[in-house]
Protein backbone atom coordinates (compact mmCIF):
# COMPACT_ATOMS: atom_id res chain seq x y z
CA UNK A 1 0.00 0.00 0.00
CA UNK A 2 1.39 3.37 -0.91
CA UNK A 3 1.83 6.25 1.42
CA UNK A 4 -0.99 8.05 -0.34
CA UNK A 5 -3.35 5.11 0.03
CA UNK A 6 -2.47 4.73 3.68
CA UNK A 7 -3.11 8.41 4.15
CA UNK A 8 -6.48 8.20 2.43
CA UNK A 9 -7.50 5.32 4.66
CA UNK A 10 -6.74 7.50 7.64
CA UNK A 11 -3.95 5.30 8.83
CA UNK A 12 -1.45 8.09 9.15
CA UNK A 13 -3.52 10.79 10.79
CA UNK A 14 -6.06 13.43 9.92
CA UNK A 15 -6.41 14.02 6.20
CA UNK A 16 -6.42 17.58 4.96
CA UNK A 17 -7.00 18.59 1.37
CA UNK A 18 -6.03 22.11 0.42
CA UNK A 19 -7.48 23.36 -2.84
CA UNK A 20 -6.27 26.56 -4.38
CA UNK A 21 -7.37 28.52 -7.42
CA UNK A 22 -5.38 31.54 -8.44
CA UNK A 23 -4.04 33.51 -11.33
CA UNK A 24 -0.31 33.62 -11.74
CA UNK A 25 0.75 36.91 -13.31
CA UNK A 26 2.93 36.80 -16.39
CA UNK A 27 6.42 36.00 -15.20
CA UNK A 28 5.23 35.92 -11.61
CA UNK A 29 4.46 33.22 -9.09
CA UNK A 30 1.99 31.92 -6.57
CA UNK A 31 3.26 30.70 -3.23
CA UNK A 32 1.24 28.41 -0.98
CA UNK A 33 2.42 28.00 2.59
CA UNK A 34 1.01 25.76 5.24
CA UNK A 35 1.80 26.03 8.93
CA UNK A 36 0.41 23.26 11.12
CA UNK A 37 -0.49 23.85 14.75
CA UNK A 38 2.07 23.30 17.48
CA UNK A 39 2.95 19.69 18.11
CA UNK A 40 1.86 18.55 14.67
CA UNK A 41 3.55 18.13 11.35
CA UNK A 42 1.88 18.34 7.99
CA UNK A 43 2.96 15.60 5.69
CA UNK A 44 2.04 16.21 2.06
CA UNK A 45 1.44 12.94 0.28
CA UNK A 46 0.07 14.00 -3.05
CA UNK A 47 -0.61 16.91 -5.33
CA UNK A 48 -2.91 17.38 -8.27
CA UNK A 49 -2.37 20.22 -10.67
CA UNK A 50 -5.42 21.04 -12.75
CA UNK A 51 -5.71 21.99 -16.38
CA UNK A 52 -2.70 24.12 -17.08
CA UNK A 53 -0.11 24.41 -19.77
CA UNK A 54 2.47 22.36 -17.95
CA UNK A 55 5.41 23.59 -19.94
CA UNK A 56 4.65 27.08 -18.74
CA UNK A 57 4.42 26.30 -15.04
CA UNK A 58 7.39 25.48 -12.87
CA UNK A 59 6.51 23.73 -9.65
CA UNK A 60 8.84 23.59 -6.68
CA UNK A 61 8.57 23.02 -2.97
CA UNK A 62 10.83 24.22 -0.23
CA UNK A 63 10.83 24.24 3.52
CA UNK A 64 11.46 27.21 5.69
CA UNK A 65 13.96 25.47 7.92
CA UNK A 66 15.38 23.34 5.16
CA UNK A 67 16.45 26.22 2.98
CA UNK A 68 17.97 25.00 -0.22
CA UNK A 69 17.45 21.40 0.74
CA UNK A 70 14.15 21.70 -1.00
CA UNK A 71 10.80 20.32 -0.05
CA UNK A 72 10.40 16.95 1.52
CA UNK A 73 7.41 15.29 -0.02
CA UNK A 74 7.37 11.77 1.21
CA UNK A 75 6.44 9.33 -1.49
CA UNK A 76 4.65 12.11 -3.24
CA UNK A 77 2.42 10.82 -5.99
CA UNK A 78 2.30 13.82 -8.22
CA UNK A 79 -0.56 13.48 -10.62
CA UNK A 80 0.83 15.67 -13.30
CA UNK A 81 3.33 15.26 -16.08
CA UNK A 82 5.66 17.56 -14.25
CA UNK A 83 8.87 16.22 -12.88
CA UNK A 84 8.67 15.04 -9.29
CA UNK A 85 9.37 17.62 -6.69
CA UNK A 86 12.77 17.33 -5.09
CA UNK A 87 13.00 15.21 -2.00
CA UNK A 88 15.17 16.09 0.92
CA UNK A 89 16.02 14.61 4.23
CA UNK A 90 14.15 17.02 6.44
CA UNK A 91 10.61 16.93 7.63
CA UNK A 92 9.29 20.36 8.03
CA UNK A 93 6.97 22.19 10.25
CA UNK A 94 6.18 24.71 7.57
CA UNK A 95 6.47 24.37 3.86
CA UNK A 96 5.94 26.24 0.66
CA UNK A 97 4.76 25.15 -2.73
CA UNK A 98 5.68 27.58 -5.46
CA UNK A 99 4.16 27.72 -8.91
CA UNK A 100 5.99 30.00 -11.28
CA UNK A 101 4.62 31.26 -14.55
CA UNK A 102 7.34 30.80 -17.13
CA UNK A 103 5.36 32.80 -19.65
CA UNK A 104 6.39 36.43 -19.34
CA UNK A 105 3.52 37.76 -21.41
CA UNK A 106 0.38 35.88 -20.37
CA UNK A 107 -1.26 35.31 -17.01
CA UNK A 108 -2.06 31.69 -16.12
CA UNK A 109 -5.13 30.55 -14.25
CA UNK A 110 -4.30 27.55 -12.13
CA UNK A 111 -6.02 25.17 -9.79
CA UNK A 112 -4.25 22.67 -7.64
CA UNK A 113 -4.84 20.61 -4.57
CA UNK A 114 -2.56 19.09 -2.01
CA UNK A 115 -3.45 16.07 0.05
CA UNK A 116 -1.68 15.96 3.35
CA UNK A 117 -1.84 14.36 6.72
CA UNK A 118 -1.69 16.14 10.02
CA UNK A 119 0.07 13.95 12.48
CA UNK A 120 1.49 14.27 15.93
CA UNK A 121 5.21 14.73 16.02
CA UNK A 122 5.58 11.76 18.30
CA UNK A 123 3.95 9.55 15.68
CA UNK A 124 6.20 10.35 12.81
CA UNK A 125 8.95 7.91 13.72
CA UNK A 126 6.60 4.95 13.76
CA UNK A 127 5.12 5.95 10.43
CA UNK A 128 8.44 6.62 8.81
CA UNK A 129 9.83 3.34 10.00
CA UNK A 130 6.89 1.55 8.48
CA UNK A 131 7.64 3.09 5.11
CA UNK A 132 11.39 2.76 5.44
CA UNK A 133 11.94 6.48 5.48
CA UNK A 134 14.59 7.80 7.79
CA UNK A 135 14.45 11.54 8.19
CA UNK A 136 17.57 13.27 9.35
CA UNK A 137 15.66 15.72 11.42
CA UNK A 138 12.33 17.21 12.15
CA UNK A 139 12.21 20.96 12.10
CA UNK B 1 -7.32 37.77 -10.08
CA UNK B 2 -9.40 36.09 -7.42
CA UNK B 3 -7.47 33.76 -5.15
CA UNK B 4 -9.49 31.03 -3.55
CA UNK B 5 -8.53 28.55 -0.86
CA UNK B 6 -10.73 25.62 0.06
CA UNK B 7 -9.93 23.26 2.85
CA UNK B 8 -11.44 19.84 3.32
CA UNK B 9 -11.01 17.57 6.26
CA UNK B 10 -9.50 18.05 9.61
CA UNK B 11 -7.90 21.41 9.20
CA UNK B 12 -5.73 22.88 11.88
CA UNK B 13 -3.15 25.44 11.09
CA UNK B 14 -2.66 28.29 8.69
CA UNK B 15 -2.72 28.32 4.91
CA UNK B 16 -1.52 31.35 3.00
CA UNK B 17 -1.56 31.94 -0.74
CA UNK B 18 0.55 34.82 -1.99
CA UNK B 19 0.63 36.14 -5.54
CA UNK B 20 3.88 37.75 -6.64
CA UNK B 21 4.43 39.60 -9.90
CA UNK B 22 7.41 39.36 -12.20
CA UNK B 23 9.15 42.18 -10.31
CA UNK B 24 8.96 40.10 -7.12
CA UNK B 25 6.34 42.41 -5.67
CA UNK B 26 3.53 40.92 -3.62
CA UNK B 27 0.26 41.84 -5.26
CA UNK B 28 -2.26 39.68 -3.43
CA UNK B 29 -2.46 37.57 -0.32
CA UNK B 30 -5.14 35.32 1.06
CA UNK B 31 -5.01 33.55 4.40
CA UNK B 32 -7.09 30.87 6.05
CA UNK B 33 -6.43 30.25 9.70
CA UNK B 34 -8.02 28.10 12.34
Amino acid sequence: MSLLHSALFGELGDITIIQVRATIPAGGKVVLSFTPPAGRIFLPVGLRLGDVEYDKIKLTAITDGGGKEGGYLLGAEWQSPLEPLPLTKAVFNKYYVILENQDATNDQDIGFSIIGVLMRKEDYKRIFEKYGIVPERVI
Amino acid sequence: MAEEIRIEGEFKGKVVVTVIDKNNKEIAKKEVKK
